[in-house]
């Protein structure tokens, strides 16, 4: 059913032109246009990794040589990593949702903000040169000595890009925490804020303290490569460790940015789904704290093998251990948020739910190779690969997917088709642990991530794995099918569709361009669902 | 013309002023965080080669690090009184501190850039034209690796933080500014005294090895 | 706007004269006979010099407690950064020799 006929006014109507959106400095605005971005370098990183998968389903390398196979998860990686997760809850959906969560009119510097999306562009266009002029092979991790001294792949481009796309991300950072300092409506204190908001703010502040320093360490590895000298070389009494300790400073936490984010998306949905307040939301938020704090000393897990020493060793994998508390305790609080409440299956719950499940796997295998004895049987294979796709994939794509499944209705004013997007939420949770689940037992028999080819023993593993990606391109595919059609032909949402608490939903859908006819105020702490709320849910259900 | 209006996502001036104030502080950690990497290098390589280091700093030109200091460290103490000076609405002293301070910003370039090119005449720039012959020629390449990033990062920022005082110079003639009104000053003068720090730092890590 | 501790140009002045007497007690220190390990009293005096300018002339001495905590994460985080990679390098084996 077209409502196509009377629009109210809204943010979108004020969009009319390219112009308009290229210049705009609504935030709202800035948030559909890095989503638009976002997609198409997910999509093109999921090329890289089909091409990836169809080699591996055959124990022979021939698909590709092993040059253009280290290009292909290299690309994967960087594309993925910079130019998809990072950027992708916080930029998209944080951008459109912080101010309206706040009660705030705008972010507190919306020529930034727009700065930032630029930026991404710039270092978007710069990967795009380096896929075209031949690409890396040095993996997402750019290594030295091999990146600084021994390939001749376009390192010093895609460093650049790389460095380009981190601007982007501090910038997006050091908005966010200034917006929320400084912006929040009357009424809404910090201990009632909604925990998505939190999780932005953390995110940004690993964004913004962390990120500098991967700029300045690939600015070192590319003077290192024009220069021929420098501080990472062993021959000239450099220590190509000293990388090592400088990248997972920032890429550790980097992976923290990744899932934080989905965190607060997570906390909304199944608080919403299942019209129940947190459990324990305090600690919540002292989990969220303690986890960002934490992330920034844990880096050296992933050098016990580079010539760390041994103590420095036993540092880092007590302090990863510690990461589980808090992850646990949040993991045991949205459970404990379930219990008694009245849960319905919406796609967005089911993106949630399957976060919780997929999340919990992936984190309980972190504690395996946070054991020092055990990462070194475990290390550099496919049991690594399992775990963090685990995180990232299992994690933070389908919280993002959820998230956007879910705020769909406010950002476009349209429903989208229910029974569609739970068919599709269930198909990505039946492909992805198809397609990763196999890797942990491939890791764990001894595959090696990183080759093109592989003995014979694991290509029946390899194969389930190969199928399950196939299915999963499916599910990854659908959402923009149906997604788009639901823009055209979508039935109108209203503003509270989910009929959830936060400020978000108290103005219209989509919202008009200053987010508020009014200045909103805050009296009560956030998810202030009722026993009523429930008892209506389920005889609502009931009904159905 | 004086902008006494906050901007539109702002509800009053007094939340524009915090916010543009954490927004440069934050700015700032980055920098810090930026720089550190730098430092974290040449920390962890004078921690090898104690030796090699104090050979290499030998070369460094100590009159000509200790004017810079006494220039940058004299900037930030001018750029304080033009802040100070727009705060009291005295229109012309503010504008003769910030052109003062960039008199100064421009002299610390001039004489920086002269030592870059003596440094190069001698021999000194590692990888393209690197003759120094010693028992620590690694080391001593790899310190003036070191010392040509840095202080090139930081000449870098300095020539930003003078556009970035014309600018300035140009709105305080413009009376842009009031007492009530001066956010772009002060932002400003932390962006300058932040470069200042970071020379604070470069120096000793270069000029000051050891004399002995 | 914070005009209640506006430093006099005396203020401004005298703070000038603190630091180039540091910069000097720098450079003096330098000269002692004590090889690579001046650090130890160059970089103390650093720091001296960028607290001093951080609180009066980047103003964090009239400052709140949120401002003086965003001026000092990133010290912070670097210091952590340094001291957590440290227990690597003074703990391996044997170091890289000259």
């Amino acid at each position: 059913m077209s409502t196509v006929a009377a629009q109210p006014a809204s943010y979108l109507t004020a969009a009319a032109t390219v112009r308009s959106w290229l210049v705009t400095r609504d935030h709202k605005l800035i948030a559909i246009l890095f989503t638009i971005s976002i997609t198409a370098f997910f999509f093109v990183g999921g090329a890289a990794a089909t091409v990836i998968r169809l080699e591996l389903a055959t124990p022979a390398g021939d698909l590709v040589s092993s040059e253009t196979y280290n290009k292909l998860f290299s690309m994967h990686g960087i594309i993925m990593v910079w130019f998809f997760l990072i950027p992708s809850i916080p930029a998209t959906l944080g951008n459109f949702l912080l101010p309206l969560m706040i009660g705030a009119r705008e972010l507190a510097f919306p020529r930034i903000n727009l700065a930032s999306w630029y930026l991404y562009t710039a270092g978007g266009l710069f990967t795009v040169a380096t896929l075209l002029l031949g690409s890396v092979d040095t993996g997402w991790t750019f290594y030295t000595p091999y990146s600084s001294l021994f390939t001749n792949t376009s390192v010093v481009l895609a460093l650049t890009a790389v460095f380009v796309v981190g601007f982007s991300s501090i910038l997006t950072g050091l908005n966010f925490i200034v917006t929320v300092h400084t912006m929040r409506t009357p009424g809404m204190t910090w201990m009632r804020l909604p925990l998505f908001v939190w999780a932005m703010y953390a995110t940004s502040i690993i964004m913004v303290l962390a990120t500098p320093v991967l700029s300045m360490v690939l600015v070192l590895v590319a003077a290192e490569r024009l220069f021929g000298v420098g501080v990472f070389d062993p021959r000239l009494g450099g220590d190509p460790v000293l990388f090592q300790h400088l990248f997972w400073f920032y890429s550790h936490p980097a992976v923290y940015i990744m899932i934080l984010p989905a965190f607060g998306v997570v906390s909304e949905i199944i608080t919403c789904f299942s019209r129940k307040r947190i459990f324990g939301y305090p600690y919540m938020v002292y989990a969220i704290v303690a986890f960002t704090s934490l992330s920034f000393v844990v880096w050296g897990h992933h050098m016990f093998v580079s010539g760390e020493s041994m103590y420095a060793s036993i540092v880092f994998s007590i302090l990863s251990y510690l990461v589980a508390v808090p992850s646990a305790i949040k993991v045991f609080n949205w459970t404990a948020t379930l219990y008694k409440g009245s849960i319905s299956f919406e796609a967005p719950m089911l993106y949630a739910l399957g976060f919780v499940g997929l999340f919990l796997n992936g984190g309980l295998t972190g504690l395996f190779v946070a054991a020092v004895a055990l990462d070194v049987h475990l290390t550099d294979t496919y049991f690594v690969i399992a775990h963090f796709h685990y995180i990232m994939v299992g994690g933070s794509v389908m919280a993002f997917l959820g998230g956007i499944h879910f705020w769909w209705p406010k950002v476009t004013g349209r429903m989208y088709s229910e029974w569609i997007a739970q068919a599709s939420a269930i198909l990505m949770f039946f492909g992805f642990n198809l397609t990763f689940f196999p890797q942990y037992l491939l890791g764990y028999l001894g595959m090696p991530r990183r080759y093109h080819e592989y003995l014979p023993d694991y290509q029946v593993l390899n194969v389930l794995s190969s199928a399950g990606a196939s299915i999963l391109a499916v599910a990854y595919l659908m959402p923009l099918f149906y997604l788009t059609w639901s823009l055209f032909y979508g039935r109108a949402a209203g503003a509270n569709p989910w009929r959830a608490t936060g400020l978000e939903w108290r103005s219209a859908s989509p919202p008009p361009e200053h987010n508020f006819e009014q200045t909103p105020t805050v009296d009560e702490a956030p998810y202030a669902y009722t026993s009523e709320d429930r008892q209506a849910h389920s005889s609502q259900a009931r009904e159905t | 013309m004086t902008a006494i209006t906050p901007a539109a996502q702002f509800d009053d001036l007094e939340q524009e002023h915090e916010a543009s104030r954490l927004g440069m502080w934050t700015f700032l950690a980055t920098e810090v965080l930026f720089f550190g990497v730098l430092f974290a290098a040449y920390a962890i390589s004078r921690l090898l080669y104690p030796q090699g280091f104090i050979a290499a700093s030998q070369h460094s030109d100590l009159m000509l690090g200790g004017i810079e200091t006494a220039v940058l460290l004299t900037s930030s103490a001018t750029m304080a009184m033009a802040a100070r000076a727009i705060r009291h609405g005295r229109r012309t002293q503010a504008l003769q501190m910030t052109l003062v301070t960039m008199a100064l910003g421009a002299a610390f370039i001039v004489m920086h850039l002269q030592g870059y090119h003596h440094h190069i005449e001698e021999g000194l720039f590692p990888g393209v034209n690197f003759t120094y012959e010693g028992p620590y020629r690694n080391q001593v390449e790899l310190f003036y690796f070191l010392y040509f990033v840095m202080t090139a990062f930081h000449l870098l920022h300095l020539i930003v933080g003078l556009c970035i005082l014309a600018v300035i110079a140009v709105m305080t003639w413009r009376e842009w500014f009031s007492p009530e009104y001066y956010t772009p000053v002060e932002l400003t003068a932390l962006y300058w005294d932040f470069v200042d720090i970071v020379w604070i730092f470069l120096f000793p890590s270069f000029y000051l090895i050891s004399l002995a | 706007m914070n005009t209640t501790s506006d430093h006099s140009s005396i203020g401004v002045l005298g703070i000038w004269i603190t630091l180039i007497v540091l910069a000097a007690l720098s450079i003096a220190a330098a000269y002692l006979p004590i090889g690579s390990w001046t650090w130890i009293i160059t970089y103390p005096i650093a720091a001296m010099m960028a607290l001093l300018i951080m609180a009066s002339y980047m103003r964090l001495r009239s400052s709140t407690v949120i401002v003086r905590i965003f001026a000092g994460a990133g010290f912070f985080w670097l210091l952590l950064w340094f001291a957590v990679t440290l227990t690597d390098y003074l703990t391996r084996p044997h170091l890289y020799l000259t």
